[in-house]
């Protein structure tokens, strides 16, 4: 999970590998506090040159781009966002490697203008690793309307290193930005970092000679530093270090001079009555304050907090629930309905791309096998998976998108933080949670949100909502078989969805080790989303991305039962397909359902929005996943209501499809979690249904 | 009259100044949140349910539990 005590020393890598780009670039690392625009400016800076990937070793998104101006190619990195750079938190250790790793030639940090003080930590932080720092003051135009300037020249003369206004967002101050960037990467423009240390300013200064002399030893034998550490390496951040007792840095001090340092550093810290690293970030927090007082001015009336006012309905203790049921229910309907004209002209183009394929496939006189195999299997398998998943995830992950932008989704988890936190959870993971009712991969790499026994708690519980694919199909059938109720039936099975996630969460909670890791939450101000930007980064980062690649799993999975339904020939209960649904009967019989059930859920595990097509190839009505029109017909005969809210329950609970448990593993990388993550749900879908089974018979 | 208060306990709207942060463990997670001593902060907003707690501290609005407030030591400001 990347926060072992183990972990701790990789975050101090020798050399941090470049990704060549033509001609002799530089490198620009993009680093801030979460919300500030950050990726924004990414976006504007590299356009669509950019591909993002995880941090080598750790689940942690980095992105990197090539930023083309008038005489200068940057590559541009841009870090996670943190509020910090010497935590644990695989965040921070990124971020921070890659500023100590010499991978940067400036690294430009991003602050938010309306909330200085606080982004002037980071800032003062980074100011410590490096001394090629450029700060872009964003959301200049937000804090005027807030009531209040920033004297960026002032915060430059304080600081010691350029600083840019911008307004991100609209696109003002970013050709500054550039130009100062450069002019500092390439050593054009030198900068005096001032960090005041306060109290331990004498003690920093007195160890990082120490620390100095150390490091130019180790330079003259002809090593690169001390263990690997680059010789940029800033002596009196690592003095900083030891003085607080970072464990990390004092493992890079080896040897009997390296040990001589650390208990000068020791005897040090015994001099100070509190602890040491209380007082250097007291200190920091002290400069913050002193600079932001000096820089902000206030211009007039503040303007009355709209953050205020929508909060006070938003998470409110009656209007709250209302509020967020509203807000669901909306983003649903409107993914569902939305979608459905999108789906169907899908559907028909690969119908139509299907007949195409199988004239050509006859005229070419290719054997009838092989024109099933394409057509039945293929064409019609991934048909079923692109009409699905890609309108129903553009419109749903847009609409995601714009309430996080808003500001709407840190209240979801502000909200209801109590009760997640009394089924072992947290706040976060009704975040999540969310993400997954879109499509569960999202769903479970969202879950890096949380940290520890939380995160891996959420990744393993998150199939049990329901994704847009299983509700397309959900949805019809409720109504097929409930009419007028059938919404009500679905809002029964979302309860129970609910109730599965608590359970589950419940249970691990206790089992996994680790103790609870706490909340803490930032709830940013409400701001005004930013439509189009949005719509773009969702389709390219989240749809295309996911799309892709479930397809890539789907298809030979589909192949796979095309065959498995078709042969060996002689009638539908010889196939493959036949003698498992025979096998499996009686375990289908204990939870309402039957043989040919669970084979077309099981077969449906590719991806489940096929299930339709794979009943009706497990109840013999079709040799292909194409589905039809008879099936309908035929479970309304076979299926009573409660079987089909049987069905239904089961579907919506049990494993989760097969690039989601590919996905469970990237992210746990562990073998025996992806399989508790695919058994548990399963578990979960029998009892559950097997609880409903009963209750329906003791009904009537 | 200044009584150690732990954060936990000061009521809506009420403000307060920090006077030690206990290590637990969030410690450092607090720390640099700026939730360090002689900050000032605010009790701004319950949850529906009680808990956690929105604070506002040095400008902007943070949510913590009653747990990770009660390691945080305050005093009453005029």
């Amino acid at each position: 999970m990347g926060e072992a005590a183990g972990a701790r020393l990789s975050g101090f890598p020798a050399v941090t590998k470049k990704v060549p780009v033509a001609g002799s670039a530089l490198t620009i690392a993009l680093a801030g506090n979460p919300n500030v625009g950050k990726s924004t400016l990414f976006n504007a800076l590299t356009g669509q040159k950019q591909h993002t990937g995880n941090w080598p070793g750790k689940t942690v998104a980095v992105a990197e781009g090539v930023h083309r101006g008038r005489n200068a190619l940057l590559r541009v990195v841009d870090l996670p966002g943190t509020y910090s750079l010497e935590g644990d938190s695989p965040e921070e250790q990124v971020a921070r490697e890659f500023i100590l790793g010499a991978g940067a030639d400036a690294v430009v940090v991003l602050a938010d203008a309306t909330n200085l003080e606080r982004n002037l930590y980071l800032i003062l932080q980074i100011m410590e690793l490096s001394d090629r720092v450029v700060v872009g003051l964003n959301m200049m135009d937000a804090a005027a309307a807030a009531g209040f300037e920033v004297d960026a020249g002032k915060l430059a003369e304080l600081l010691g290193v350029p600083v840019v206004p911008l307004a991100a967002a609209r696109g003002r101050g970013i050709g500054g930005l550039v130009a100062e960037a450069v002019a500092v990467a390439s050593g054009v423009r030198t900068t005096a970092p001032r960090i005041d240390y306060g109290e331990l300013n004498a003690a920093v200064g007195e160890l990082a000679a120490a620390v100095e002399k150390r490091l130019k030893a180790e330079d003259v034998s002809g090593n690169k530093g001390v263990l690997g550490y680059p010789v940029r390496c800033p002596s009196r951040w690592l003095a900083a270090r030891l003085l607080e007792g970072d464990a990390g840095v004092e493992a890079l001090f080896t040897g009997s001079e390296g040990k001589a340092v650390l208990a000068h550093a020791a005897a040090l810290r015994k001099s100070f009555r509190t602890g040491t690293r209380l007082l250097l970030t007291h200190a920091r927090y002290r400069q913050a304050e002193a600079v932001a007082g000096a820089a902000v001015r206030c211009t007039g009336r503040r303007r009355t907090d709209l953050t205020a006012r929508i909060d006070a309905v938003v998470t409110h203790r009656f209007w709250a629930f209302p509020v967020m049921a509203a807000v669901l229910a909306a983003v649903l309907w409107i993914t569902m309905f939305g979608a459905e004209p999108f789906t169907a002209l899908l559907e028909s183009l690969f119908g139509t791309a299907g007949r195409r394929l199988e004239t050509f496939l006859l005229a070419a006189g290719a054997p009838a096998w092989l024109e099933g195999a394409l057509v039945d299997g293929l064409v019609v398998g991934v048909g079923a998976v692109i009409s699905v998943m890609l309108p129903t995830m553009t419109i749903f992950f847009i609409l995601f998108a714009v309430l996080e932008d808003a500001g709407f989704i840190p209240r979801l988890a502000f909200n209801l933080d109590r009760p997640l936190k009394a089924a072992g959870l947290q706040g976060k993971h009704c975040v999540t949670c969310l993400v997954g009712l879109g499509c569960n991969i999202p769903g479970v790499t969202a879950c890096r949100i949380m940290s520890g026994k939380h995160r891996l708690v959420g990744i393993l519980t998150n199939s049990l909502v329901p994704c847009n694919g299983r509700l397309g199909v959900m949805l019809p059938l409720a109504l097929l078989f409930f009419g007028r109720n059938g919404p009500w039936v679905l809002f029964a099975l979302f309860v129970l969805s609910g109730a599965a996630v608590m359970f589950a969460g419940f249970v691990l909670s206790r089992l996994l080790p680790g103790a609870d890791p706490g909340f803490v939450l930032e709830l940013p101000p409400y701001r005004r989303p930013r439509f189009v930007a949005l719509t773009s980064r969702v389709i390219r980062e989240r749809v295309l991305h996911v799309l892709v690649r479930a397809v890539a799993v789907a298809a030979p999975m589909t192949l796979a039962v095309w065959f498995m339904s078709n042969y060996p020939g002689g009638g539908a209960e010889h196939t493959i397909t036949g003698r498992l649904a025979g096998i499996f009967d009686p375990v289908g019989r204990v939870v309402g359902l039957d043989g040919e059930t669970l084979v077309a859920l099981a077969y449906a595990l590719p991806a489940k929005e096929i299930v339709i097509g794979a009943l009706a190839v497990t109840s013999g009505l079709s040799t292909s996943l194409a589905g039809s029109g008879l099936l309908e017909g035929h479970l309304a005969a076979v299926w009573s209501p409660a079987a089909a809210f049987n069905f239904l329950l089961f579907y919506m609970l049990y494993s989760p499809c097969v690039y989601t448990a590919c996905t469970i593993y990237q992210e746990t990388r562990s073998l025996r979690y992806t399989l508790i993550s695919i058994l548990l749900p399963l578990g979960l879908a029998f009892l559950f249904t097997f609880v409903a089974c009963r209750v329906e018979l003791w009904l009537g | 009259m200044k009584r150690s208060l732990r954060l936990s306990a000061l009521p809506l709207g009420g403000r307060a100044r920090i006077t030690a942060v206990s290590e637990g463990l969030l410690y450092r997670r607090l720390l640099d949140m700026g939730l360090v001593p002689e900050t000032v902060v605010q009790a701004v907003r319950r949850a529906p349910f009680g808990d956690p707690v929105a604070f506002l501290v040095r400008g902007y609005y943070l949510a913590l539990r009653r747990e990770e407030a009660a390691t945080i030591f305050i005093e009453e400001v005029a």
